[in-house]
């Protein structure tokens, strides 16, 4: 096994890293491709008394995948086959490294996509999907990644494999580990779920003259009984942004966007579509329009999805901040994270999954400037305090990861941590699995020690 | 002192700081697809240079090869959603790694002289093509089948009053696919141009030499093509070439590929050339679609004879790369692997037997796919047009 770890300092160096601002110090990475291989790993990692972690994509923001505690990195690219395909169950075996849209485009042939569309789908692995139990835009009316996994074939921290599933198994144990951000084991076989394509979509994009009536008819389309496949909210200067790398048409003198999307069968369309135009009308839309043609569709995702890398036209770096808040909110709390900005003298974009109340508040910066990051965190712990003032929680679907490890006990009681870190203990008590994750320090007995440097807390 | 000081500084702090590790790139590189490792991505190589040109990381053997093994397809470039200049990064380190002599680059600098020098171009090619008879050629060199002797350009134009342009024969082009450039005649005489051939005078263009990263000699070639007193618009039919002199000759001459001459007469062409009951499955050259970004025009030009295909893998390169495939055989071989497998796919789910061609405009990717096992023939898209000219209509008629 030693063999094929791979040890040079620049291969540490970027599997050290994510998508996030954390650098990590990993001691070794390997690249199994089976389960045998992975199970041979993480026993190996036992035997040198090292923790393990398993990667994907390294696209996480949350510093989820950051290497803690000179762990063996365990990196799951190279299992990238979609091992079977079942139409008539419309379920489908794959490997951890699959990436979430090769999978879609691979069951496109009968119709049919795996729900969950996280804004890197391009990138990112379903193995990660699961262990961050990832969203996306189209989650609204499909659910999260929970809801389309049918069973997990997992290594456990023991070195041992099991089945989880919900008829063979006594307890249904999947619930449990997706979303466990890879501190249950690693899974390296999934079952997803797979929904048709929807026959018809309309996707519109409503601009707004202020971010407060936008916010108002994302509550009243929900409240109204309609349930779009995704409803997502720009304010204007990641619009104009984005326009400017893709040119998908979007209103540059509106405040704020949405992106409202309607599918299913063709006179349910139609209809939804003409109550959202009511809707958004009543509440003071400045524009309204409607894909003509699937490439103009596809331009519009284009935009809302690779909206965060288009920062980097703005500022070198920004940190993408991930709370949920009651929808009926939304106006208010944006309206405090812009205060928080201004207070601290940074910029801020907002680009969102309004239709669950999932902010993406994003702090754009210069990290070569003196001090920057000192305000950067304060606003950060700021946006995350009044989120959860309103009655919010900490992470919609980018998980805790390092990032908002020392938030929990703003959300959760010591009993509540303490129930969690039981059940951590339950299938990895040594906590070798991605350790120093998710659970604060002091809430258990494991995982006592150093942060990695570049950590936000 | 760190001793990778004063390494990389060419590389401008701000195209470095525009990536802020997103990872967007990732499948839209061919060497992270076949390797799954982030030192062979744009997103772990930026990181690196950066790294190394900040002192913060030696230059070790693992970052020369990570450097090495990028085909600089570009396929990142489009990718990403901060707009990272890959070109302007990547560049100048190719440029830097080659400035010295490195005993393995001894093979490319070989194969570059040759290609510089007609003559012995000419002689390599006589040399190959009798080994070809032989069966004697060594499986990593692709070379496609060469007819010998070669066919000769007609010493009279057949159009001598329309608008004049001139045609880039190039080196390797010119040596090995000499019918390409007879059927661009055809196909340019058809639609009333007046054709000047470049012929040996220019020879190269110096494309291999900058994409390999010998600068230097690239810039002797641009020099003699810019102070060359030819024809304002040069056509050329190999994709790398055209992308490399449009950028040389840019504000001097108008360069312009063959695929996008020929769109802008794509009503006449449709006038002109004869529907045929084939498919053509489009290979899509990364210096046409990343870096051009010329991609509906080949599809356009081709629907007007035949039903088109095409994959799906984004345009991902097929491990050509210039001198790539010389340089860097396996990783090349490897990426050529993966386009395989998406071309048998296509071919499968099309049925076999319906695939008559796969078109691809530059000559790397015809000659280094030829060398995988396809059993569909590979040609330019512009033979497959010359060969539908409706016979009533070719040789000058419009």
């Amino acid at each position: 096994m030693s063999g094929v770890v791979h040890t040079s300092t620049a291969e540490l160096f970027l599997v050290g890293q994510d998508a996030s601002n954390m650098m990590g110090n990993p001691a070794g990475v390997c690249y199994p491709t089976s389960t045998a291989e992975v199970q041979e790993a993480v026993r190996w990692a036992r035997s040198k008394g090292m923790a393990f972690i398993a990667r994907g994509a390294g696209t996480g923001l949350a510093g989820g995948a950051i290497p803690t505690a000179g762990s063996l990195v365990i990196c799951l690219t190279k299992m990238n086959n979609i091992r079977s395909v079942d139409v008539h169950r419309r379920a489908a075996w794959v490997e951890p490294g699959v990436l979430n849209a090769d999978l879609s485009r691979h069951t496109s042939r009968h119709g049919l996509h795996f729900a969950p569309d996280p804004s890197s789908q391009q990138s990112c692995t379903i193995g990660g999907n699961v262990a961050n139990n990832s969203g996306g835009p189209h989650c609204l009316s499909e659910g999260v990644t929970s809801a389309h996994i049918l069973a997990l074939e997992v290594v456990l921290p023991s070195g041992e494999v099991c089945i989880l599933d919900a008829e063979n198994s006594l307890f249904d144990l999947r619930g449990a580990f997706i979303g466990s951000e890879g501190m249950f084991g690693i899974a390296t076989a999934i079952e997803v779920r797979l929904v048709q394509n929807p026959p018809h979509v309309s996707t519109m994009v409503v601009g707004f003259a202020s971010v407060h009536e936008g916010a108002m008819a994302v509550s009243a389309i929900i409240a109204s009984g309609i349930i779009p496949s995704a409803l997502e909210m720009m304010d204007a200067p990641i619009t104009r942004a984005v326009e400017e790398y893709v040119h998908a048409g979007f209103p540059l003198d509106a405040a704020a966007m949405l992106i409202v999307e309607i599918d299913g069968l063709e006179h349910s369309v139609s209809d939804g579509t003409r109550q959202v135009k009511d809707i958004v009308l009543r509440f003071g839309a400045t524009s309204f329009k409607v894909a003509q043609s699937a490439a103009e569709r596809a331009l519009i995702w284009k935009g809302r999805k690779t909206a965060f890398g288009a920062i980097a036209r703005i500022q070198p770096n920004y940190y993408l901040h991930d709370t949920v808040v009651p929808r009926k909110k939304l106006a208010e709390v944006l309206s405090q994270v812009s205060a928080i900005a201004t207070e601290e003298q940074l910029q801020v974009m907002n680009v969102f999954h309004a239709g669950d109340g999932n902010l993406h508040p994003i702090l754009m910066f210069d990290k070569r400037v003196e001090g920057v990051m000192d305000r950067v965190h304060r606003a950060g712990s700021e946006i995350v305090r009044v989120s959860l003032e309103a009655g919010g929680v900490l992470s919609g679907e980018h998980g805790i990861g390092l990032e908002k490890r020392d938030f929990m006990r703003w959300m959760f009681t010591e009993n509540d941590l303490l129930f969690q870190q039981k059940l951590r203990a339950a299938f990895d008590p040594e906590g070798i699995s991605n350790p120093h994750k998710v659970l604060p320090r002091g809430s258990g007995c494991a995982d006592a020690s150093s942060i990695p440097p570049g950590s936000w807390m | 002192m760190n001793k990778t000081q004063g390494i990389f500084q060419l590389v401008n702090e701000e195209d470095l700081n525009t990536c802020v590790n997103c990872g967007l790139c990732l499948p839209h590189c061919p060497t992270y697809r076949v390797t799954g490792e982030d030192i062979y991505s744009p997103r772990g190589r930026i990181n690196l240079i950066r790294s190394v040109k900040h002192g913060d990381l030696e230059l070790t053997k693992e970052i020369v090869q990570a450097l090495d093994t990028c085909i600089q397809c570009m396929g990142c470039e489009p990718a990403c959603p901060s707009g990272v200049q890959y070109h302007s990064i990547i560049s100048p380190v190719k440029a830097e790694m080659h400035s010295g002599w490195r005993w393995r680059d001894a093979p490319l600098r070989c194969g570059l002289y040759v290609v510089t020098h007609m003559r012995c171009l000419r002689l390599f090619t006589r040399v190959i093509s009798i080994a070809q008879k032989l069966k004697i050629v060594p499986k990593q060199i692709s070379v496609p089948k060469i007819d010998f002797p070669r066919p000769r350009f007609n010493k009279k134009p057949q159009v001598r009053s329309g608008k004049e342009v001139l045609l880039f024969t190039g080196c390797v082009m010119d040596a090995w696919y000499r019918n390409i450039h007879l059927d661009t005649i055809t196909l340019l005489e058809a639609l009333g141009y007046s054709v000047k051939i470049s012929g040996d005078e220019y020879g190269c263009c110096g494309a291999l030499h900058e994409h390999a990263g010998f600068n230097k000699s690239a810039l002797k070639m641009q020099r003699k093509m810019q102070q060359s007193e030819s024809v304002s618009t040069i056509v050329v039919n190999s994709a790398g070439c055209s992308a490399s002199l449009k950028n040389a000759l840019a504000g001097s001459r108008v360069v312009l590929d063959i695929n996008e001459l020929l769109y802008r007469h794509i009503t006449d062409l449709q006038h002109l050339l004869v529907r045929r009951n084939e498919t053509v499955l489009i290979q899509e050259p990364c210096h046409l679609r990343h870096v051009q970004g010329i991609s509906k025009e080949v599809k356009e030009l081709l629907e007007i004879s035949f039903t088109v295909t095409q994959m799906e893998d984004d345009g991902l390169c097929c491990g050509a790369g210039g001198s790539f495939s010389f340089s860097q055989p396996a990783m090349a071989t490897a990426v050529r692997g993966r386009k395989l497998d998406e071309v048998n796919r296509v071919i499968i789910s099309v049925a076999p037997e319906t695939i008559s061609f796969i078109a691809s405009a530059n000559p790397g990717c015809l000659s280094f796919l030829a060398g995988g096992k396809i059993d569909v023939a590979i040609v330019h898209p512009v033979t497959l047009l010359a060969q539908s000219l409706s016979s009533l209509n070719a040789i000058g008629v419009i």
